[in-house]
């Protein structure tokens, strides 16, 4: 293999972790907004926003550094998808402008009610979009010199909110589990409800769109990678059944953290899976990995750089929720 | 309206909206931070309770500001692959990895200890909680050190040439460091803390002048003065230099900034247009009124320098005149301005007109204060607008023009954009002058008490 394609390949991964740790930390956030709207209380739905106050502002950040990755590991990429995804992209950054502004100035604010509506379907909106955005990209997207040649509409396809309610489901069920860990007594049986309710659908929902990828029109790819013989695809899959077997444990024995690790195994395995079948191509059908990569030089500046500040920002990551680990109060407010 | 169908012109008129609506608030959230790094040390050393309230007060300013700064700027980062893509292509060598930098360096770093530093109090330990304020203020000015990189490397491209309509970077570090980086990026800083100081100082003067808590924003105005009383001229020093230095990376651009058409011969000067109109299709002004010599020591420092003018040349390497022109001279006009307002409170404060029993009838010198805010604010506008426009036709200065950088999208999909953009920034716009207005008026909270840990 050529040294071009080992760093591409090497951006590849990294970019696909940054990738999931935006989901596994903002989907908590966005899932804790997902489940407000289906609060009665306005009360709870401060609580939730409050909860997450601390922390999201550097759980978003992992999507302007993953916005970041992939302009400077993946230039050709950032050129051609984001002209073609244009309408979706803009309704996300507005999702995610709503729902910023409904956490921050909710304590300011005297009708609480609506910025409890903002957050709720900024959130909600936030994670659809990302879902399309998402389906897009592993559906494919033809690019010739470099330019996107299909249609602005051409996301909106059935996979694309399969995709996208499997997301919402899963976010949600990161939510839940983060908002257990938020709360105390009552309120906190009922979010072990809600993250039952949200494992269950998350499990149905992430079963749809494997089964939709593996047998829908214009994702062959995937069945071909998943389906040329039974062992492949149980060891792509096994390991995200595995998860949900194991959250619905840890909820049972009450050890919520590690419920919490398992929901992130699920995205992990699940995102494997379809990186796995994506690779060598990063936007199917016309761009490979190594194509759309920057040059080596720049490609090892980042490593350079980027190398040794991750472990770093992982640390500092790590301590800021520790230092506000606990029930959730509304802080300074 | 042809404007209105060309996607190019509606992706710029975005791109130029967004900036200049964004850039009002990263201004306040990199000066306001290194403002409480200033005042927990004064807190730590002095225990005095003022400056934790002061700290306290001025925090909470911040986080309303720093989250229309993070809601407003997300756009932006994409807006270059939705709207610039084949620019984002042509210099994906270079370009990207800068931002991919200001992410992992930069708003990680602010947005983690953000928390810590506005409401950790009783959570860490002093020194931690002094540390997370640090790093917020590091954070800040780092991602004002990398934006400016990337923009300066636009303004003047360095360390690579072009291959096949790519940037091929032959020094990584010489494309970070391009000619316009240490005066552009010393400029923007500078002109962080200049607005906010002027905007802390206005708040205190407002309290002032109402004769609420004077003792208590006396410190802070006093603070912000003498501060600003020394970067006030240090900014027109540098704005000075960065002439000079705008004059040999980019003399189109200065041509367009002075509406200056003819070059002026040898042992001849050039003369500096007070007020002009220009009328390029006739490649000179309508009107103009001139100051000899003015030009020529402008940009050269000497009286008989030459000043390439408009008609070097080609028509096609033109910037547009106007705007550069008069939002240039607004900007310096506002610098100056600003300059004599020091000049006015140091006076004033000799006399000993600045202590608590008499700082308040000083009404005019206050308002004085109130209103250079807002002007403080449009200076930087203005300069940006000096800045971008003065470099079109370029995207990439003499490498890639803007037409050639801009994606090939539908007007109407941009012209969806720009509405919907436009409301959401009004909104924003609103809602945070409608909330700052609410905790001007209620006023800081001098009961409160330092929280320790574990309480």
């Amino acid at each position: 293999m050529s040294q071009h394609a080992t760093l591409a390949d090497f951006w590849f991964i990294f970019m696909t972790v940054v990738m999931w740790l935006y989901i596994i930390t903002d989907g908590f956030d966005l899932g804790a907004g997902i489940l407000s709207l289906f609060e009665r209380e306005d009360t709870t739905k401060g609580l939730m926003s409050y909860a997450i106050e601390p922390v999201w502002h550097a759980n978003q950040t992992w999507l302007v550094i993953l916005g970041g990755v992939i302009f400077g590991a993946f230039p050709h990429v950032y050129a051609a998808i984001f002209p073609g995804l244009y309408i979706p992209a803009v309704l996300l950054l507005a999702f995610l402008i709503a729902r910023g502004v409904a956490i921050e100035y909710r304590p300011e604010a005297e009708n609480k009610p609506l910025f409890s509506l903002l957050f709720g379907v900024g959130s909600l909106g936030a994670a659809i979009t990302q879902g399309v955005l998402l389906a897009a990209v592993l559906q494919g997207m033809p690019i010739k010199d470099g330019v996107f040649t299909g249609g602005a509409f051409d996301w909106c396809t059935p996979f694309a909110f399969i995709l996208a309610a499997a997301l919402c489901a899963v976010y949600a069920m990161l939510g839940a589990v983060y908002m257990i860990m938020k709360t105390t007594d009552a309120l906190r049986e009922h979010f072990i409800r809600r993250a039952k309710i949200c494992a269950m659908v998350s499990a149905v929902a992430v079963a749809a769109v494997i089964v939709w990828a593996g047998s829908g029109q214009g994702l062959e790819r995937f069945a071909k990678s998943w389906f040329v013989n039974g062992f492949s695809f149980s060891t792509w899959f096994m390991p995200v059944a595995l998860s949900f077997i194991m959250f619905f444990q840890a909820l049972r024995r009450k050890t919520y953290s590690m419920a919490y690790c398992w929901a992130c195994g699920v995205v992990l395995f699940t995102m494997a899976a379809f990186g796995g079948a994506l690779h060598p191509y990063i936007v199917p059908p016309d761009l490979t990995v190594a194509q759309a990569a920057a040059a080596d030089e720049s490609l090892r500046v980042m490593l350079y750089v980027i190398g040794p500040v991750f472990p770093i920002i992982l640390i500092y990551s790590i301590y800021q929720y520790v230092v506000f680990r606990g029930p959730a109060e509304p802080e300074g407010h | 309206m042809d404007l209105l169908a060309d996607h190019v012109f509606l992706s710029r008129l975005q791109f130029a909206m967004t900036t200049m609506f964004h850039i009002t608030w990263p201004l306040a959230s990199i000066g306001l931070s290194v403002f409480l790094v200033y005042l927990e040390i004064m807190w730590l050393r002095t225990k005095n309770l003022d400056y934790y309230r002061h700290f306290r007060f001025w925090t909470k300013l911040f986080l309303l500001n720093f989250a229309i700064g993070v809601v407003s700027g997300i756009p932006l980062e994409f807006e270059f692959g939705t709207n610039f893509g084949p620019f984002s292509r042509s210099v994906g060598n270079f370009f990207g990895q800068v931002l991919s930098f200001e992410g992992t360096t930069a708003f990680m770093l602010e947005s983690a200890f953000l928390w810590i530093m506005a409401f950790g109090w009783k959570r860490v330990s002093p020194a931690m909680h002094f540390f997370s304020t640090l790093m917020v203020a590091l954070g800040t000015s780092l991602s004002a050190f990398w934006i400016m990189a990337a923009n300066s490397w636009m303004q003047s491209p360095s360390g690579g040439h072009m291959e096949n309509g790519q940037f091929v970077v032959d020094s990584f570090l010489g494309a970070l460091f391009s000619p316009d980086l240490p005066l552009g990026f010393s400029h923007m800083y500078l002109a962080c803390l200049e607005t906010t100081l002027f905007a802390v100082g206005a708040i205190s003067a407002w309290y002032i002048l109402k004769g609420r808590h004077v003792d208590f924003f006396l410190r802070s105005f006093k603070a912000a003065f003498l501060a600003a009383i020394v970067i006030a001229p240090l900014q027109a020093f540098i704005g000075d230099s960065s002439g000079i230095e705008i004059g040999k990376l980019q003399p189109a651009k200065v041509a367009a900034i002075e509406s200056h058409w003819e070059t002026n011969k040898p042992g001849e000067s050039a003369a500096w247009n007070m007020i002009a109109w220009p009328d390029p299709e006739n490649e000179n002004n309508v009107f103009q009124i001139q100051i000899p010599y003015v030009l020529s020591l402008l940009i050269t420092h000497r009286i008989d320098g030459i000043v390439p003018g408009l008609k070097d040349f080609p028509k096609e390497d033109r910037p547009p005149i106007v705007i550069p022109f008069y939002a240039f001279r607004l900007m310096v006009g506002i610098g100056f301005s600003m300059i004599g307002l020091m000049a006015w409170t140091v006076w004033t404060w000799r006399k000993g007109l600045l202590t608590p029993a008499k700082a308040k009838s000083q009404k005019t010198l206050l308002k004085a204060w109130i209103i250079m805010a807002p002007l403080a604010y449009a200076a930087v506008e203005m300069g940006w607008a000096t800045r971008e426009v003065g470099r079109q036709p370029w995207i990439a200065y003499g490498l890639i023009r803007t037409q050639e950088g801009a994606s090939a999208l539908a007007a109407g999909s941009v012209a969806f954009s720009i509405i919907a953009l436009a409301i959401i920034y009004a909104l924003l716009g609103a809602m945070f002058l409608f909330f700052i207005r609410r905790i001007l008026v209620k006023g800081p909270d001098l009961t409160l008490m330092p929280e320790s840990r574990g309480k």
